[in-house]
């Protein structure tokens, strides 16, 4: 195969994989009842992968991170609004990567 | 739960659309960075393109650079792939009490766009008595949108964009993840089964294969959570 072909069967392959995912958990569940136990182990879940996306990235970005996702989370407490809390993190992140570098 | 009147409209899918525009402005830089990156992986710029067109997952097709080449395995691929998209399958279990209501077709429309962003702002919404999956629709689509001309700016451009860091944008979906779970949480008293998904996630995060750390978190939060059930 050449690598032109290759890489277009990489992709197709991927793109195929991600919508497969993406709707295999609505087609799951057409077979599940949800009764109030399932329902609150599907809740858990789904908000415990947010939370491991956020705790991943803190992780891996250290305290500049996490002072942009505390300051956030403060944000969204105080104004409700989830855009504001995104401006006010992507502020700190930036007002602090400008202290690093000396401006 | 009764979920009654469950739609999905043009005028769902305009608002959803309106909505996540603010985040959608910053997922341009992103997809910048994506189609330089995979440009320089080796990528045709038209490839791409294709790429975000058709799969619309950053997380997947950044992880996918590091193995591209000639001496690419499809098999190592669809595995990548299937270990950082595993979470779309929680997130369409959580979102099919509303969307299973829809036919087919709708639901199928539902899916295409289904990521991290679209499903964090849609599933806080109908927990809102938000009924219309246009929202999920819309909100998606715009996203999408962004990625897919972000690519095609940085890989037929190529533009330096520098580093991200500087203008914090690269903070962007930890902080808005964030924001739209923690009221939820601290309003709760169960708040355990967040630590521990918190917990495994950092803590798997070395040992496992790019993206198996979010699963694992995402089960223990979902035993915790059953554990701590009343009847």
């Amino acid at each position: 195969m050449t690598n032109e072909a290759l890489s277009w069967m990489a992709i197709l392959t991927m793109a195929a994989t991600v919508f497969a995912l993406r709707y295999s958990g609505f087609a799951i569940m057409r077979h599940v009842r949800i009764t109030p136990k399932v329902e609150l182990v599907l809740e858990k879940m789904s908000v415990s992968v947010l939370v491991a996306i956020v705790a991943s990235s803190v992780f891996a970005g250290g305290s500049r991170t996490a002072a942009a996702v505390t300051i956030g989370v403060v944000a969204m407490l105080i104004t409700r609004n989830p855009i504001v809390a995104m401006l006010v993190g992507i502020a700190v992140g930036a007002v602090w990567s400008g202290l690093l570098n000396g401006i | 739960m009764s979920i009654s009147s469950v739609c999905l409209t043009r005028s769902g899918i305009a608002r959803g659309a309106r909505q996540l525009a603010p985040l959608a402005v910053f997922v341009i830089p992103f997809g910048m960075a994506y189609g330089i990156a995979a440009v320089e992986s080796g990528m045709s710029s038209v490839q791409a393109i294709t790429a975000s067109f058709l799969m619309f997952s950053g997380a997947a097709q950044f992880t996918a650079l590091d193995l591209w080449g000639s001496e690419m395995s499809l098999v190592a691929l669809f595995l990548v792939t299937l270990a950082v998209s595993a979470r779309h399958v929680i997130m369409g279990a959580a979102l099919s009490p509303w969307v299973n209501q829809l036919d087919t077709k709708r639901q199928i429309l539902s899916a295409i766009f289904l990521s991290d962003p679209n499903f964090a702002h849609t599933h806080t919404a109908l927990k809102h008595d938000e009924r219309d999956i246009g929202v999920l629709v819309g909100s998606g689509a715009i996203g999408w949108a962004a990625w897919v001309l972000g690519t095609a700016i940085g890989a037929v451009g190529g533009a330096q964009l520098g580093d991200p860091s500087v203008y914090g944008i690269d903070v962007l979906m930890p902080v808005y993840f964030a924001a739209l779970i923690v009221p939820g949480i601290v309003s709760s008293p169960r708040w355990l089964f967040a630590a521990v998904a918190a917990l495994v996630a950092v803590v798997t995060q070395p040992i496992v294969p790019t993206g198996w750390n979010i699963i694992l978190a995402a089960i223990a939060g979902g035993l915790i959570g059953l554990l701590t059930y009343d009847e």
